[in-house]
Order: structure tokens, then sequence, then C-alpha cells
């Protein structure tokens, strides 16, 4: 076969899968395929879609990050804490960010120069920022924040909400960045062949740290967008996105072997998920139920890639 | 040249080890209660379930794997003891139920990377999140009061003046260390990690000795989910969040290590009395408990990366001789 054609067959089959979905959504809820609706499963994914851009670029070096969760509750608790305590808005903004950021350089730092495995390494940052975020916290729950702050996450340009434009924008530049850019032919060359990528003269220890200061900062940017949609900064709030964040990646297409992938293929993954809670939802399936159903989901997800690569080899 | 080959020695030390001196130095100062008799038993009774978590872990991690779900499991396994015996089963039962459970779990864990072929981490955070659901469905998020006095026992019981917990917890070592020195299984698992093809090519089924090494990982959270219930009195599916952090932290910083099948379960003894050391001396010094989780976390994760530099450097340095 064609090598075209059958590069095309994933993404074809992702998007019949998602049109599938929504199918069988409009047959549950006659609602479902309304604009108010679309644009309200768009903005729930927009989350998902912005944990999924930087952790794309970890998964594209065929490394993991398992702090991304902890990282978003770590910065959305951290930028709640100081707009309560009367700091500006983008100073706090922008400490929080820092924050988020520092945790992916400390990430990249100790899988690209220590040489820890990633998951042992991004697994630990992730107990040590859930652990800081109970010391801000102190078990509370932080509200009422001010209204140009809560703007990013319920605001609307025209009749787009802001966080789809945001989410719209930060895909547009990662896909420049990865498909277009020296460094992000870096990325991918790293992922396919490590050693080939060393000689080549990529800098590997430079990238490493690259791509998960990335994702500290884009599992950063989704914590501030979560509390200001949410109007409030919880603990727990960065929990759900470990799981769903790694499905929507490997969903989109993005192998856990590195070197193959796009951040267009990570948002489609990441509707999917969407739209999968959604019809839970509408299934009247209880929440306690979705850990479940969303581990099934992840199991499948990388079987179904590992199956295909197989299949195209 | 004395001085030089002492010094020598001094370097080959494992960071660890001058980390735990250096705790008891501090926690000898700051917590005056800490050197007592009656403490150092409690700090044996609290490294008892984290050390036949970690021996599970250890072996997992010997055949180049690794296990992500224990802390589920342990939850989950509490949760089904704590609920077959408020369904009036009685207590050898429910114990057997939870332990199935666990077994399960991780026989699960093992076909999916094994059979299936997933990635360690995925298979193994993926099985583990859904036991977590199984737990949080069944017990509607609640906890669940299990009192029975056998359960009980495990922690408060104490047998020839020695605390049951550790007598388990030494009984679990021993059994896994016949498993894992005198018998062709636990040859294999050490080969495993080291030669997989070699051991493709003696005729050994590679594939379930993988699949047995994860359901014994799971098998053993499940005893120390069962610990977890005894010292609590309850059921909760979130009983035992980031044990599996503590797990790898205390097998790592022990000495075995991802390549080539590195290590034993022997060495993980030093790691799970390092992080049950710093947890109890933060407890005896009064340290908050809010303040424990990130200060752990550090800890274990600092250590690690110390350990790594540590042996990359002896390494480096034989290698240069």
């Amino acid at each position: 076969m064609n090598r075209n054609v059958r590069a095309l067959i994933a993404p074809i089959f992702r998007l019949t899968f998602v049109a599938a979905l929504c199918i069988a959504l409009t047959i549950m809820n006659e609602n479902f395929l309304t604009w108010t609706n679309i644009i309200n499963v768009l903005r729930q994914a927009t989350l998902l879609v912005i944990v999924g851009l930087g952790l794309t670029a970890v998964i594209l070096t065929a490394g993991i990050d398992l702090s991304v969760g902890g990282v978003l509750a770590l910065v959305g608790c951290t930028t709640a804490q100081l707009l309560k305590s009367g700091l500006p808005i983008p100073v706090a903004v922008l400490i929080g960010l820092a924050v988020g950021t520092a945790v992916g350089f400390l990430n990249g730092v100790m899988v690209g120069v220590i040489k820890l495995p990633p998951f042992v390494a991004t697994y630990g940052a992730k107990w040590i920022a859930e652990g800081l975020a109970l010391l801000l916290m102190q078990g509370q729950i932080i509200f009422g924040f001010p209204s140009s702050y809560r703007w990013v996450g319920v605001g609307y340009v025209g009749p787009i909400p802001v966080p789809i434009i945001l989410t719209a924008i930060l895909v547009l530049a990662f896909d420049f960045f990865l498909t277009k850019t020296v460094v992000g032919r870096d990325i991918y060359a790293l992922g396919s062949n490590r050693d080939a990528a060393y000689y080549s003269g990529v800098s590997v220890c430079k990238i490493t740290i690259l791509v998960y200061t990335l994702s500290g900062l884009t599992a950063g940017i989704a914590g501030l967008l979560m509390t200001a949609r949410l109007d409030a900064a919880e603990l727990g709030m960065g929990e759900p996105f470990l799981m769903q964040g790694i499905a929507s990646v490997v969903m989109g297409g993005t192998s856990l072997l590195g070197g193959e992938g796009r951040v267009t293929g990570t948002v489609i993954g990441a509707i999917i998920l969407t739209l999968v809670v959604n019809g839970l939802n509408l299934m009247g399936v209880p929440a306690l139920w979705h850990q479940i159903v969303l581990g099934a989901v992840i199991l499948t997800a990388v079987f179904i890639d590992l199956q295909m690569k197989k299949w195209a080899n | 040249m004395q001085v030089k080959t002492l010094l020598g020695q001094w370097r080959q030390i494992p960071p660890a080890i001058w980390i735990v001196v250096l705790m008891c130095l501090i926690y000898g100062k700051v917590a005056p209660g800490f050197f007592t008799l009656s403490n150092l038993t409690n700090v044996a009774m609290q490294a008892a379930p984290l050390l036949i978590v970690a021996v599970g872990v250890t072996t997992v991690i010997l055949t180049e794997g690794i296990d992500l779900s224990v802390g589920f499991i342990m939850g989950l396994v509490s949760v089904v003891v704590s609920l077959l015996l408020k369904a009036g089963l009685g207590i050898w039962w429910a114990m057997l139920g939870g332990l199935g459970a666990g077994f399960l779990c991780g026989l699960t864990n093992g076909v999916m990377v094994a059979s299936v072929g997933l990635p360690p981490f995925i298979a193994t955070l993926g099985v583990g999140s859904m036991a977590y659901g199984v737990g949080l469905v069944l017990t509607e998020g609640q906890s669940i009061q299990a009192l029975d006095p056998v359960l009980l026992f495990l922690t408060n019981g104490s047998l020839a003046g020695v605390n049951m917990s550790i007598i388990l917890a030494a009984a679990v070592f021993g059994i896994c260390w016949l498993l894992m020195y005198e018998t062709a299984f636990g040859r294999n698992v050490i080969s495993l990690g080291g030669n997989p093809e070699a051991l493709r090519v003696v005729g050994v089924n590679t594939r379930r000795v993988s699949i047995l090494v994860y359901g014994v990982s799971g098998l053993l959270a499940a005893v120390a989910g069962l610990l977890v219930a005894s010292r609590t009195g309850s059921g909760y599916a979130a009983a035992a969040m980031g044990w599996d952090f503590d797990a790898i932290g205390a097998t790592i910083i022990g000495g075995t290590s991802f390549e080539e099948g590195k290590g034993g379960i022997g060495k993980t003894v030093l790691g799970v009395l390092l992080i049950s050391i710093l947890r109890n001396g933060l407890n005896v010094a009064g340290v908050h408990n809010m303040y424990q989780f990130a200060l752990i976390g550090l800890v274990v994760l600092g250590t690690i990366v110390l350990d790594v530099r540590f042996r990359q450097t002896v390494e480096g340095g034989l290698k240069a001789q």
C-alpha cells in the first residue's frame, strides 16, 4: 500500500470515531447537536488540550510526564492564594506560571542530566507538587476571584468563548513550533532514534529539559484557566488530568515509543475523551464509575496504538 | 596510600546510608523521644507494610518493569475485606477474598504487560486506576468500618513480645527471599531483567514468569492492604494513596536499578528504613502532617538523585581504572 495512503488511515479512523460518537450522543439526547452544546463540549475539552500540548512534546521524545495533574493543581492553588492576598493579577499569574515552569524544568534536569527514568522523576515531582499544594491550601477551597481574572475562563469574544480562542492560538503555536522549526524537528529526531539524533548533533540534554519545561508551562496554563473557569481552586483539581492527559495524547496518534504524532491529533484525542465523559453523563452513569471506564479507555487506546504500529510495519 | 584506600572505601558507601545516619543524629537532637525502645519499635511497625509492598515492587523492577498500581490495590483490598466482613463472612474468608482480589489485579497487570505488550507504567496505571474505581464504586467513596478482632490483632497483637506486623513482614520477607534465591522461579526473575534472550533460548516461558512477577507484587500489596485495614480498622479506596511512590523510592534508594536487573530485595530494606525513619522522626519532632507530604517526597526524590549520581561516579571511576 502507498505510504501516504497508509499514513492517512489512522487520522480518518479517528475522525470517523468522533463522528460516530457525535451521532450516538445525538440519538441519546436531541439537544446534543446544538451550537451551545458544541461550544460547551469544546470549552470542556480546552483544559485537556492544553495539558496535552506539553505532554505531546514530552511523549514525542519517548518520555512521559506523570506530574501534569500535580503541577496543574499547584499552579492553580498558588495563583489563587496570591490573588486572595491581594497581589495584582499579572503578578499572580506570572508567579503561578513560573512555579509550573520551574517544576517542569526540574523534571527535565532529572531526566536529561541525571538520567532518572522519566516516570520515576515525574512521579516524584507529582507527589512533591501535590504536597506543596496541600501546604498552600491547608485543606481549604479558595474561591471568589476578580472578574477580570475570571474572564479568561468564562468570557466571550463575540460568540466564541475566550478559552477556546486561547487554546486555538496555543495549538497553532505548538504545531508550528514542533513541525516547522529546527528545535521542533530535533524533538522528533530525539524520539525516533536517540543515538542517531545524538550523533547528528542534536543536543539531547537541552531538548529533554526543554520539553519537560514546556509540559510544566502548559499544565500551569491549564491550572490558571481552570481556576478562572470554576472560580475556585482546590487540592484535588488536577487529579483527572494525569490519566486523561496521557489518554488524549495517545488516542490522538502520538506514539508512546516517541518520534511520531502531532498536536492536532492530541486535540482530536481530547475531544474524543470529552465526548466519552459527556456521553457517560448523558447516560446517567454515576461519576464514581468514570474512573473505571477511563482506565479501560486508556488501556484500549494504547493497545490499539501499538497494534496499528505493528500492522503498519 | 592507606589514606587513599580508606578514602576510597568511604566513598563506596552509598548516600542512602549517610542520610540515614544524618537523620538519626538530627532526630536524636531535635526529638528526645526518638531513641527510645518504644519509638524504635514504632519505626519497625510503620516499616512493616512498606517493606511488604516494596519487596513486590523490587521484584517487578528487577525485571525492568514498574508497578504504579500497588497503592490502589492496597486501598481496594482494604475495601474488599471490610465489605466481606460487613456481609457476614468469617474473617479468614474475608482476608482470603482480599488477598485474592490483590493477586487478581497483579495478574491483570502482568497480562497487560507481558501478553498484550503495553508499557508497564501505562498498564499498571490503567489497571490501578480501574481498581481504585472499583473500590470507589463498591463503597460509594465512603470509609467502611472493619473492627474484627483477628484483623486488629495484625497490628495490635504480639507474639512472644514482638508485634504481629513485624513478624508478618519478617515472614513475608523470608518467604520472598527463599522464592527469589532458592527456586528456579527466582533465578528466572533475576535473569529476566539481565538477559531475557538467554532465558528464552533455554526454553523458559518468559511471559509466564513476567505475569507471575506482577501477580506476586499484587499479592504482596494485598498483604500490606490487610495491614492498612487493620491499622485504621476500616476499608477505604484512597487509604494508601502515594504508597507506590514510597515503594519505588525505597527500591531505588536501596540500590536496585532499572537497568540490567541489578539489585535485590535485601537492598530494599535500607530504603524502607530510610523512609520509615524519616516519617517517624517528623512525627516525633512534632512536624505537622501537612508539611510531611512535600518534605518526604523531596527527601526521597533527592536521595534517588544523589544515589544515581553516586552510582554513575563509582561506575565511571571503575571504568577509568
